[in-house]
């Protein structure tokens, strides 16, 4: 199943851009990215769901750990997400710790 | 019931849950929320398979059976390596600040979710996990619109 991201750090933001389906088999390549950003400084970090058709642990596990190891004092926004990835969001608990817009 | 196997690695995974839910289309039309919801289980219960199952190689079997009269679909995955069963796993505490969260343990959490039951058993040389979901009907769906 396809799945695209893109990633840029404007001036402490993190934009985090998913399109498609973030599954098992591609979680690593983000979460490998992501691995990159670990240090820098950021006040928000924005994953943009508008695309993102489907999420499962593998992925939640990608946000968890973005916002343990680089955005320990950013927001999370995830932005414009689907029904489906919302419901994921919501079954783990971790929609109390995302903000949606 | 129809039975699917493939051999457990993560290039399989796709096409294995794809093949599922083509199958389950085969009996019955389930909305594109309930095929997600398929689509997870299956990809929670399959990557322990694929990661945890075989030192070198094996296959993962997925049975599933649907269920007219009790508007439910049946599934039992089951794989021939070293015994495991996933519903000892300690809960995760989806109340924990997101800070304090382990990184994993949320695959077999969110089974227990989606699923209306979920139960393992050891049988011979296999692991079988046996999950139940039920499913809106037709006639439900058209009640809602």
């Amino acid at each position: 199943m396809e799945f695209e991201y893109s990633v840029s750090n404007e001036n402490g933001i993190l934009n985090v851009y998913l399109k498609g389906f973030l599954d098992a088999s591609n979680a690593v390549g983000l979460m490998e990215e992501m691995k990159k950003y670990v240090g820098i400084s950021v006040t928000r970090i924005v994953f943009h769901a508008k695309e993102l058709e489907y999420i499962a642990s593998s992925g939640l596990r990608v946000i968890i750990y973005t916002k343990q190891k680089i955005g320990y004092e950013a927001e999370v926004i995830l932005k414009e997400p689907q029904a489906a990835v919302i419901s994921v969001f919501e079954m783990s608990g971790l929609i109390n710790f995302v903000t949606i817009e | 019931m129809v039975a699917l196997t493939k051999k457990a690695v993560i290039e399989n995974l796709n096409p294995l849950i794809n093949l599922i839910l083509d199958r389950i289309a085969d009996s019955v039309a389930l909305q594109k929320k309930e095929c997600n919801l398929i689509r997870i289980l299956c990809e929670e219960l399959l990557i322990n398979i694929i990661r945890y199952a075989y030192e070198e190689s094996g296959d993962m079997t997925v049975e599933v059976i649907v269920d007219k009269e009790e508007s439910m679909i049946r599934f039992c995955f089951i794989d021939s390596g070293m015994s495991f069963d996933p519903l000892e796993q300690e809960k995760p505490d989806i109340t924990a600040n997101i800070m304090e969260r382990p990184v994993g343990g949320l695959g077999i959490f969110m089974v227990r979710e989606i699923a209306d039951s979920v139960a393992y058993e050891r049988s011979g040389n296999q692991n079988k996990l046996t999950v139940t979901m039920s499913y809106q009907t037709e006639e439900e769906n058209k009640n809602e619109k």
